[in-house]
Formats: C-alpha cells, structure tokens, sequence
C-alpha cells in the first residue's frame, strides 16, 4: 500500500525560512573525556561559518580539542522533528538551552543516537557541543520534520517532492530498489537503515534499562503501527540480565513527541529516549544488546554451512542481494548428535501480530523445530522465539528486537534406536537463545509439529522454514558429535543469488568493484542508475582484457551506438543489461557458468570503460579442503617430515591455515595441506610469507618461498608461481621454537588487493603479542613513539621495578605515569599498520603525575621566559631532560616514588636569586614534598631559586 | 647496554643483480639476529666505521674492520636520516621524526649517552607519515633537511591529494645554522624521502616521490623560497594566508612552480627514490666519477644521474646502473676504500627485492672498466654522450623519442604527448670517447624529456657490450 504525503510543504523543492542561520562557533583546546562545560573556558579561536554547515575546524589540532556551534535554528512547521548526531568523540545538541540529544563521552562515529521531538513553528536557539579526544573524528548532524526527509541540518532544506512515495512506500526517492524495503509485504523492512528511514517508531522500539529508586528495571518497548506502543516491564532488569518474567503490559499511543505507559503512580513517561517513573527517582535508557555468540567464529574441526557466499551446503537456497541466505533452505549434509551455530534476523513488520511478526523456524534434523519468530515483548505462551515448537517453552523471552542479529547455539544428542530401528532413547536439547540457557536438556519425544520429515531416525539435515516471511540467516556451522551424512555438491544448480549493483552517481563506478557467485546458480542481477549518465553493465568472457575489446567495439558503434545501445555485437560478451538512463533500474536472470573463473564486467557508454568496471568471481577462491599433521620437538630448523610421525592430525573449517591445530605454545611444528584456487591468469602470482619461527610454501609441489631458520615474524620472504585460473595444491610447513608462534601467509592478487591465506597471528590462544612489547630490566628503556595523551614529542621512560613515565618535550613536564608494563611499540614498528608509525599504546595503570603544564614561573619577572628544551643525557642508563628558562639552566632526573608516584630532582644552574614558584595541578589529590619552600595550595614558592630542588608528587592514599 | 655480534659469513644468497655493470660485485652485509633493520639512515667514517640508523630507532656501528656490529644507541623516533659529526669524536646528528638530535658517546664506552636537540622547528601532528629526512651539511657548517607531507584521512588537503599538511612546515625544506637557527629554504615537497649536497659547491638537491601533484620521481634543486609543486605545504606560508588554496588554478600554481632538474620515469628507473650522492671518490668507485648515484626504494635498483647546469638551471640525465639488490635501496653512502654502501628497507610499501630490510655494499675491482655512458650533455643541436671507454665506430646506432610530465593534482601521471625523435648524424670523436648526436631541427625544445637508447649492436672497441643502452635527458633550458 502506498500512501502520498499530503503536506503543505511540498509544492517547493527547497524550504523557505527552514534551516541554519548565522552558524557561529568557538574552538577550544583541551584533554576531555566528556563534553566540558564550555561556559568556563577560553575559546582559542572564534569565527562565523558562512556557509552554514557543521564543519570540523580543528585548527591544526587533530586531538584534544573542543567546538561550540550556535546558531539560530529556522522551524519551518508546527510538527515532529528528529534529530540524529553521529559524532567522534561525544556530542550534545541543545534548542533553546534544552538538551534535546546527548551523544556524550568518547566513542566512535558510525554509531548516531536520535530523538523525536515536537517543535513550534519559528526560531529556536541552537547549541551544538563537540570535543575530540584522540584519533579520529568525524560530525554528521541530520533531521527530519514535517514535510522532508532526513538530511543534513545546515542552511537549506530540501523538501520532499510533490507526489513523492511516503515512508510507507517501497521505494527509495528516485524509485531504484531499496534492499532493506520487501516490495512483497506492505510495512515490511529488511534492514535497521530502511526501517529507521520509513518508520519512526522503528526508533523508539527497543529495550531500555535502569534503576528507579534503587530498584533494577527493564522495559521493552514494542512498536505496533502508527505511532502505537506496547510496552512490558520487568523487575530486576531486562530478561537475561536480571529479569525474567514481565510484571506488567502497558499500551500507548505517540502525543507530543512522548509516550505515556500506564497512567497515574502507574505511568512511565518516554520522551528523548529516556524512560521516567511518575513517582519514583532515576531513569531507564535505551540499551542495545547483542550476544555474546554472535559471529563466533567455527572450532577448528567443524563445518561451516553458510559463511557469507557458499551456499552449496543447501538445496534451492536464496541469497538475497546483502549476502544473507534467505527462509526457505533444506542442507545436503546430515548429522545425528551436533553442536548448531546460526544468526537469525527477523523483519521489522510492525503491523504484524503474533506469529505473523517474522515466523521462520530452524528445525535440527529437519524434525525438531526451535522457533524464529519477531517475539520481541511477547508473552512465553505465544510460542516465541526460544521455544521448542509445541513441545516446551522458554524458560524466559531472550528474544531481541526485530532487524537485531540474534544467535542459536544448540547442543542436539539424535534420539537412539536398537538394532530393530526401534526407538531406545528419544531426541534431547540444549538451546541458548542469544547466549542465555533458553531450553536445559530437554527431551523431545517425537517430531514438532509441521515437521518436513515426520519420522524420526538417526540422521536428518537442517531445513530452514519458509513461513513466507523474509527472514535471514548468516554464519551457520554445525561441528558434528557422531555420524554424519551426505555430500556438498560440486554446483550450486538450484540456487538462487541476488545481485545489487549501483552506478555511483559522479563517480563513473560501480558501487562493487567486484562480486561473488557460485558455479550453477541462477543470478538475479540488478543494475541500478541513480547516477545523472546512462549506463549499462556488461559481463565479459574471462579472456584478458575482454572488457576493453568490448568497449572498443562499442567505441566503433559510432553513429549507430545511441541506436544500439552502445552495445556491440562481439564474441565477448556473456551477458548484458540494456543502456539505463537516469534514475532506472533493470534486472536480468543468468545462470553462473560452471568452472572457477574471473569474468569482467563494465559500462561500454563511450569513455566510461576506463574506469568503470569491475569482475564477476565464479567459485571461491582462496583455500579449501585444508588438513594439517601436528608434530612435537625441539628444532632449530624444519625437519625432514617425512621420517616423523605426526602425534595429531585433522582438517579444517573454513578458508584458513589455524595455528590453533598446535596443542601447545612452542617447539611443534605443523604441516598444513590444501586446495588453493585461483581465478587469475598471471606468470608471477606474488606470495608473502611471515612466520616464527621457519617455514616454507610449496605449491604443486614446488618450492615458491624458503623461510625457514629461527627468526621473528616481521621478516618477510616473497616467492612467485606461475598460475592459470584453477586449483592447485598448497603445502606449508611450519615449526616454532623461539617466541610466539605466528604465521601470516598472503596472496595477492594485483588491482584487486591481497587475499590473505591464514588467520593472523595467534587465533584461539589468549593474546600474547609480545613481540612488540618494550620489556625493562635491569636497565631503565627510553623510547621515543606516539604514545596516548601526550604531544607526539614525548619521550616515554620505562624504570626498573615498573613504574614508567612520559616526558613530553614539547611542553616540558611529566604529563602521567604508570605502573606495570612498559610499552606495546608495535604500531610504531609495523605491526598491524605495515608502514608503522601508529599510536603505541601504555601497558600498565595510569597515575596522575600531578602536573599540567610546564610548572616553574620565575615571579621576580613579569613574563616566565620561554622553555627551551635542550635534549636528555643517560645517567646509568636513566635520562637527565636538560632544559632552559632564559639563561637559567634546569637538570631534571626523574625517579619512582612508591608505586603511584614520582620524585623530581632539580639542579639550577645561572640562577639569579629571583623568587620561583612551583605549580601542580590544583585538580590533584596529591601528597606534595618538597625539599625546600613553601606549599601553598598546589603552589610551592621558593624565595629565590635554590641550586637544587627535590620534589615528590604522589597519590594520596 | 653494549654487545657484540661477531658476523657470520658474509654471505651473498640474495646478491644476484639481474644488472650489473662489468667489474662490480655485490655482497649482503649479515646484520644482528633477531633485529629490525631497516636501514634509513647511513654515513660512513673517513676510517671506514658505518653508522647505521634504523626505523626502529636505533644507531649501530659497523667496526672499520666490518667484523662486528655494536649498538650505539636506541629509544629514538624512526630515524630517518644520520650524518656523522665531524667536529666530534663518537657523535652522529639523526634525523628522527620529533627533530635532528646530536647523539654523542662522550665518555667512549661504545654507546652513546648524550642526546640533544639540535632543531625542532618544524610541526609534527604524530601522523605516520611525517617523516623527517637529513640532514646534510654544507662547508659553513649549516644543516639542512626536507620534511615529509602527512597521509591523514581527514587531514588538510589540496585538490583531492592524498598527501596533505596537518602541521607547519610540512612539505618544505629547511636549513639551520650552526647557531640553531632554524629557517624555511623552500616549498611544494610532498614525500622528500632523499636530500644531498655537492661538497664542491654546497648546493643542495633532493628527490621526491611520485604521487600527487608529481607526476614522476624527481630530483629537484633547492633555492631560497622556491615552490616545488605541491601546495598542500603553502597553508602556512606567509603570502598564502587566507587563500583558498582550493581555489588557485593550476595554471597559477604552474606559473610560481620550479620544475624539477631532472624526471626520474616512474616503472622504467624508480618509484620511489632515495637520497643521491655524488660519486666523488678520485676513481676508487671505477669510472663514474662525478656521477650522482641514487637507491630506489620499490625497484630495489640504484640509477646514475649526469647533472650539468644550462643557462643557470640543474638539468640533466638518468641512467640504470644496477638492478634487483635484495631489498628497497633508500640510502647511500660512499665509503673511504670507494665502496658504495647500501642501506636498504622494503617494510611498508613493498619492494622488488624480496628481504624485508638489509645493508649490501658494491665494490669495483679497481681494474675492469665497463663499458657505459658517463655523461649525456646538451648541445645545440643534441647531445654529447662520452664513454668510459672506446666505443667501436661500426655499430653505433641511436634512437628515440621526447615527451614530457605534466603537473596535474594526480596521483602521478603518465608521459605525454610521446614524439619520435629524428637522429640526423652521429659522430664518433677520434678517440672513440664522445659520440655527438646531431638531431632533427625543432626535435629538440624545453620542458620535454628525451629518451635514447642505443641498438644492442653497440660495442666497445675491445668487445664489450653496453649494461644500460638506454638514458632520459630532462631539458629544462637550450643552450
């Protein structure tokens, strides 16, 4: 059902009187964990943004820094408004002094926090409030109102167009597929982005928790269409996280930008995404949970189902055009007793009821159904999600808000049979809904209802329900406990993939440079144009340059090429949408062809086949069939394997070599086989390998790269090997004597980037990435690095017995200290980031060193001269900071003073008997100790400078 | 804090240069186990002690005997450049990220125990990718340097560069006096990663990286207050403040620009080139001498330049000299026997030599002359090309063609408007040492680069056959 806006607002394309005016803003500096109050602080700069939008001046400042906007804030309309911040680090959005969003604290972007809110038509008073801490930052300020969609908020606002689709519809703007909007279902949504996009309730839905009167509640709200609410409220918190049954259900209904659940001592007011207590003191906020299983990645030894693009394991599944298989899927494999891992997604179909809110259902064995259903807020009678169907209930409703990602984690024991077939022990389950204990080994007498095989036995596969809902299944493994059967075909015939492709508008791209398919899939792929040129996508034989000698014959239409579609009549060609104009979209039907091959596509539009191209990838490349032999002994380089015996061998899950194979921590070795395939036609495919300790790479039994010997892991040995697009077999051999074991094997793949061909480092085993790690001794360590919270020229000292300090040069003084490790220096030298130089971080507990600035101020003087740093000489391997105050000279030795302070030794040399005054940090709670002077406050006040000075800062408990 | 690690072997698994020139050999320098060493700073003492400074912030010193390397010192900020002090014993100045830093064993236990600032001048934002590259000095004792651009995602930028300024002096070089004054010489750097002086007359050049704005690697000779193309660096400078720069055409900035004295061609003889040295060593390095010498970080080669100056202007001359060394070449230095050390890392960006980082040193035999091109020289109607040694009259012959780089905001740009050269008459003096290439009327104009190569029939008088047939001639001025 479509539905047209009716607003007086849509007869202009751009409001009048709506929007920005006279956007000021003020820059400060300073170190800020969350939003200062800017009323007490000194602007570093001000200025006016005649342009009218929120930028990040940062004044050269790339951390530690502040803004305030203010501005006057046109209100085209009496009507609801939303406002979206989306901010690195913390924001607050205020109209007319009234916090209306508060997006505080450090965090990163990507992540925006909105509220509703009911405005007058007229000015309003805007304040904005922005502060960065460290790394990056980034500022997206939206809103929505009466008569336009969300947009920037900066001077214009651009409104909807006359007859344009409302919210409800299924289309975007210009009309082009929306993937997050099911054109099937009325009000149905696939994705967070297209619900919170059509639907504002979408937003307000959801589950908050808090304390009133020091007692824990949780509420979950639930949207029901048009403004409506359901709400139930539980004791002690949310289910699974101190509740468990609701205490209570309320209904209401939107007024005023707020939501009034119950009434009289009863009632619970939502307003700006916090929940109130008429009575009682303390608020709920809105919480967003996720499972703790969710993208847990297979053991080892089990095997992956779906992982994102294979979607052989299954019979006619779907993959829709996100990559997420859809309801609908019975597998090929069969298991009898299994451990399952799926991530389930239902839809958002707030005008749904009961079990027509997003019903699917994951039946283990094709008999034994655990129920998918949008049960969010649902009472346990209603056959929730969590529930074996018709046979046991939950225990509590862990079901999470629809377009959430939830998790299945189900220990399934197959019921037992005699040597007759006669049943001796019936099916048992043990199932985590999301991480919670859902279902405690129960027993499940006979198939539940609706089952597609109706009489039990000791193998059956997974079948995924098709309830004729659109829900969607990603990550599913099964790591099997006994028998298994079957196979996964060779094909993927009867499958069916959606594809997506944009034309970005301006750009003369493709928004996917390059997409997966399987061999034998039927590919339903969408071009779509929102791009202002005509375009079209051609898929090109997997012959070398095929795309640029259909673009060449397309070139050669000349006269004819507007006729023809600039599309030329060639050998090349596999398949082709026809030329879109603006703002169209067209799907065409193939079947991927059979075999493992790369087949280009692009635009043959005259002049955009340079760059607007890409590849169609059919097959998988990268490794398959992987099998390892585990060995132990103490090497010092690889051994002749073929005269050891290996103490353990296995396969497994997934694409990757897993140093987990090792069953301990050094002195192994390990011998990995598998299938490597490729869909390149190159004579020198570059290969990378970094290992510790030795290792060699032989491909078809070739030896491509010789590493072996007792060396670190950022030593790296590249090798070639001639390829054509097919398989061929991989072996790496691997030993670890001398520090952690790693392994990092890449493959890359010229234009289209590395593939990497293990997991990094030490998956599986707790982190000990050592390598990098500056260690103390006997010896104190000086290293200059970008470390946190200082200027980069600081100079970070670690002392024997682990106290370590920073000495900022720049500024000169001791911004902090900490006690316990030194420095992980790997982002400086490589690690993570190749080319280094990143932020190193501290490995130990911070201590205040009580200073916040350089601290001497000469008093005889009106003006303190200048620092001047001069560098640090080694005393016993400790540094000496030598450094000037005009013609005064200053040695500064710095000590540990117990385990949360530090001592400051001063010589001063050229002094000339003026009076010098000490200053702390007046916030410290600080024991202040000094040899000489006077404390007053946080000031010690010497009457003239003495040729030597002790002081000790330290914690004061 | 001092150890020795005596070498093993000097091995030479990884010295396999596809290009070699006759009577030069290479071999791989064995450096201490189990360290990272990336070398990126390299000087050599006139007793043949090497002084080796690391990206992972450490000196180590090569005894003159080349038998034992001894760490000098550590804790430094990626050091991306080392000049040993010559007025005192023990002491190197470093070019590491934060400032140049005089590093002094001042009490001779072998490792240094005094660090002080010598320069600081410059801003530093803690992005990667400001690096700080000297210094060299001149005869009055001044020090100069260049200073990288920054790579930040959501930094300052110009024209939808990758590279942009994110503090002050980023992308310029400087110089400071032996009183520590510091002072901006030039601007529009962008990845300055080689700076180098000619001990003869105290000019200062350096080599820039392809990228945006450069169209190709290139050497660029430094003059007070002179733009070398990229102006993410002219955010602070004076006559810039309060313009768009954004908003100034390219035709504008073309117009205040210095083109560099010689194109390095990117994919054909470097992408990413170090710092140059000239080749003054009285004969010791073999027949080269005068030559500027230059590692290339991605092609792990080293290249020769033939600079001349023309009506006032550096031009001049690339030619390949060795090629595949085992690691990205980004220092040399010549030491006191007139070998070529190398000091070499491939981390990061990737390079044709397999090893991650190394040290190799080139040595000449002292007797077998190759037979190469020495010097490519303008002349009025071509060029003069003397050998190292008699060329053979017979099979001389010579093509070509000339184009040039544009100076666009790319990321690097391809050769332009390509034109086929016409060789009129060559002569071959008598004895046999220069061949004057005598060209087409109007084939030769400034601004275009011109590349000839020789057919493999090109011989020696003795025999011998030609390394590199081929060289790029950047004509900035005619004569």
């Amino acid at each position: 059902m479509l539905v047209a806006v009716a607003s007086p607002l849509t007869a202009e394309e751009v409001l009048p009187e709506a929007g920005l005016r006279e956007l000021k803003y003020e820059h400060y500096k300073g170190v800020w964990e969350k939003l200062p109050n800017f009323d007490e602080l000194k602007p570093t700069k001000s200025a006016s943004v005649p342009e009218g939008r929120f930028v990040l001046e940062s004044d050269g400042d790339r951390n530690h820094f502040g803004l305030r906007f203010r501005a006057k804030l046109l209100v085209p309309a009496d009507g609801e408004y939303l406002f979206s911040l989306d901010s690195d680090d913390g924001t607050r959005l205020l109209l007319d002094g009234k916090t209306i969003v508060d997006h505080d604290g450090v965090h990163g972007g990507n992540n925006p926090k909105t509220n509703t809110i009911t405005l007058t038509k007229g000015e309003k008073a805007l304040e904005l409030q922005y502060f960065e801490n460290l790394h990056g930052e980034s500022l997206e300020v939206k809103w929505s109102g009466p008569g336009f969609f969300l947009q920037e908020l900066d001077g214009t606002v651009t409104a909807n167009k006359p007859g344009e689709v409302t919210p409800e519809g299924p289309t975007t703007k210009q009309g082009l597929p929306d993937p997050g909007v099911d054109p099937k279902h009325p009000q149905t949504y696939l994705t967070p982005e297209a619900a919170a996009k059509h639907d504002p309730d979408f937003l307000a839905q959801g589950e908050y928790a808090g304390e009133i009167d020091g007692q824990g509640y949780g509420l979950q709200v639930i949207a029901m269409g048009h403004g409506k609410y359901e709400a139930r409220l539980y004791d002690g918190g949310l289910p699974g996280a101190g509740g468990t049954l609701a205490k209570r259900g309320y209904s209401a209904t939107r007024e005023d930008g707020k939501v009034v659940f119950g009434d009289g001592n009863d009632a619970w007011t939502m307003a700006n995404g916090i929940i109130r207590h008429a009575k009682g003191q303390g608020e709920l906020k809105r919480v967003e949970r996720q499972s703790e299983t969710l993208g847990q990645e297979a053991p080892i030894d089990a095997i992956y189902l779906y992982d994102g693009l294979d979607s052989r394991a299954f019979k006619n599944a779907r993959v829709d055009s996100s990559g997420f298989l859809c309801e609908g899927n019975i597998g090929h494999l069969t298991f009898g007793d299994h451990h399952l891992h799926l991530e389930f997604r239902t839809p958002y179909r707030p005008l749904e009821r009961g079990q027509g809110r997003g019903n699917s259902g994951v039946y283990l064995q094709s008999r034994y159904e655990v129920q998918v259903l949008d049960s969010f807020g649902s009472d346990l009678n209603e056959g929730p999600t969590g529930g074996i169907y018709g046979t046991s209930k939950p225990k509590l409703n862990m079901c999470l808000p629809p377009l959430t990602w939830q998790t299945y984690d189900v220990h399934f024991t197959a019921p037992r049979f005699d040597a007759k077939g006669k049943k001796t022990a019936n099916a048992r389950m043990t199932v985590y809904l999301n991480g919670i204990l859902v279902q405690d080994d129960v027993e499940v007498p006979k198939p539940t209802a609706a089952a597609p095989l109706g009489d039990e036995g000791p193998l059956g596969p997974l079948h995924l329900q098709d309830h004729g809902n659109p829900v969607r299944f990603r990550n599913i493994w099964v790591l099997p406990k006994g028998p298994t059967g079957g196979e996964i075909p060779k094909t993927a015939a009867g499958n069916t993939r959606d594809i997506l492709i944009n034309a970005v508008p301006g750009k003369l791209s493709f928004d996917q440079p390059r997409f997966h398919v399987f061999p034998g899939e039927k590919i339903n792929l969408t071009l779509a144009n929102p791009d202002e040129l005509a375009h079209n996508l051609v898929i090109c034989a997997p012959q070398h340059d095929s795309e640029m000698r259909v673009a060449e014959a397309a070139l050669k239409l000349g006269a004819d090429g507007e006729a023809k579609g600039w599309l030329p009549e060639h050998e090349f060609i596999r398949h082709a949408t026809r030329m879109l104009k603006p703002h169209e979209s067209q799907t065409i039907t193939f079947t991927a062809p059979e075999g493992i091959n790369r087949y280009p596509f692009v635009c043959t539009y005259p002049g955009h086949a340079q760059v607007m191209r890409g590849e169609m990838v059919v097959g998988k490349r990268g490794l398959s069939n992987i099998t390892y032999k585990y060995y132990e002994g103490v090497w010092d380089k690889l051994p002749d394997f073929s005269q050891l015996k290996p103490v353990h061998e296995g396969r497994i899950a997934g694409e990757f070599l897993d140093l987990r194979a090792a069953k301990r921590e050094k002195d192994f070795a390990l011998v990995f086989e598998a299938t490597h395939t490729t869909v390149r036609d190159w004579d020198a495919q570059p290969y990378k390998l970094q290992s510790n300790n030795g290792s060699r790479l032989y491909l078809d039994d070739e030896l491509v790269i010789d590493h072996d010997g007792l060396h670190d892991a950022w030593e790296e040995r590249k090798g070639t090997h001639r390829i054509k697009p097919g398989q061929r077999k991989l072996r790496l051999e691997f030993f670890n004597h001398d520090g952690d074991p790693e392994l990092n094997l890449t493959s890359e793949h010229g234009f289209f980037g590395h593939v990497k061909l293990n997991r990094t480092g030490r998956v599986g085993v707790p982190h000990k990435v050592e390598a990098f790690h500056l260690k103390v001794g006997e010896s104190p360590v000086i290293q200059r690095a970008n470390i946190p919270d200082t200027s980069p020229r600081s100079i970070a000292v670690g002392l024997p017995g682990g106290i370590n300090y920073c000495f900022d040069a720049a500024n000169g003084f001791v911004p902090y200290g900490w006690s316990g490790g030194f420095l992980d220096i790997g982002p400086d030298r490589g690690r993570g980031i190749h080319r280094g130089g990143g932020m190193c971080q501290i490995l130990g507990e911070k201590f205040s060193s009580g200073l916040a600035g350089f601290p001497f101020k000469l008093t005889a003087t009106d003006k303190t001269p200048q620092y001047d740093y001069q560098g640090y000489r080694l005393v016993d391997g400790a540094p000496i900071f030598l450094y000037r105050l005009g013609a005064m000279q200053i040695e500064h030795a710095i000590s540990a003073a117990g385990e949360l302070g530090l001592t400051h030794e001063f010589t001063f040399k050229n002094t000339n008997g003026s009076p010098l005054v000490f200053v702390t940090d007046p916030k410290s709670e600080l024991i202040r100790i000094s040899s000489a002077g006077t404390w007053r406050d946080h000031e010690l006040h010497l009457k003239a400078v003495p040729a030597k000075l002790t002081i000790t800062l330290k914690a004061s408990e | 804090m001092r150890f020795l690690i005596p070498l093993l072997l000097a091995g030479s698994l990884h010295a396999n240069p596809e290009l070699l020139p006759a009577g030069y050999s290479v071999d791989t320098i064995p450096t201490p186990p189990k360290t990272g060493f990336d070398v990126t700073g390299l000087d050599v003492d006139h007793d043949g002690t090497v002084y080796a400074g690391t990206r992972y912030g450490e000196i180590w010193r090569l005894g003159k005997d080349s038998e034992s390397w001894t760490r000098f010192a550590t804790g430094l900020h990626e050091i991306t450049g080392l000049l040993i002090e010559p007025r005192f014993s023990n002491s190197v100045i470093v070019g590491q990220r934060p400032e140049f830093t005089r590093v002094t064993d001042t009490d001779s236990d072998g490792a240094a125990d005094a660090f002080m600032e010598i320069a600081s001048g410059w801003g530093f934002s803690g992005n990667y990718h400001e690096y700080t590259y000297g210094p060299v000095r001149d005869s009055k004792g001044n020090l100069y340097g260049t200073l990288n651009l920054g790579h930040n995602d959501n930094g300052f930028r110009v024209k939808g560069a990758i590279m942009g300024c994110d503090a002050k002096h980023r992308g310029t070089s400087f110089k400071v006096t032996p009183d520590g004054t510091y002072s901006t010489v030039s601007w529009g750097l962008r990845s300055p990663a080689g700076i180098c002086i000619d001990p003869r007359n105290d000019e200062v050049f350096f080599t820039d990286n392809q990228g945006d704005f450069v169209a190709t690697s290139a050497l660029f000779h430094i003059k007070q207050d002179a733009f070398h193309g990229h102006p993410a660096s002219l955010r602070y400078h004076p006559d810039f403040q309060g313009k768009d720069l954004n908003e100034i055409s390219m035709e504008d900035y073309g117009k205040i620009r210095t083109p560099p004295a010689v194109w390095i061609p990117h994919g054909e003889i470097a992408n990413s080139p170090g710092n140059p040295i000239f080749n003054l060593t009285d004969g010791k390095f073999g027949p080269f001498e005068g030559n500027m010498f230059v590692g290339d970080q991605t092609r792990s080669n080293i290249f020769r330049i033939d600079l001349e100056e023309v009506n006032g202007v550096y031009q001049g001359a690339v030619i390949n000299f060795i090629q595949h060394l085992q690691s990205g070449c980004i220092r040399l230095a010549f030491g006191p026997d007139g070998s070529l050390w190398v000091g070499q890392t491939g981390r990061g960006w990737g390079s044709v030599g397999p090893a991650t980082f190394g040290m190799q040193r080139i040595k000449w035999d002292g007797k077998t002359l190759p037979f190469e091109m020495k010097t490519v020289r303008l002349t009025k109607t071509g060029f003069d090309i003397t050998f190292t040694k008699p060329a053979a009259a017979e099979d001389i012959k010579v093509g070509g063609h000339s184009f040039f780089y544009p100076y666009e905001p790319n990321y690097g740009s391809g050769q332009k408007d390509g034109k086929s050269i016409t060789v009129k008459n060559t002569t071959l003096s008598e004895d046999g040492l220069k061949l004057s290439i005598q060209l087409a009327d109007g084939d030769l104009a400034a601004g275009r680069l011109y590349r000839l190569e020789f057919a493999d029939s090109i011989r020696a008088k003795d025999g011998t056959s030609m390394s590199t047939r081929a060289t790029t001639y950047t004509l900035n001025k005619l004569r």
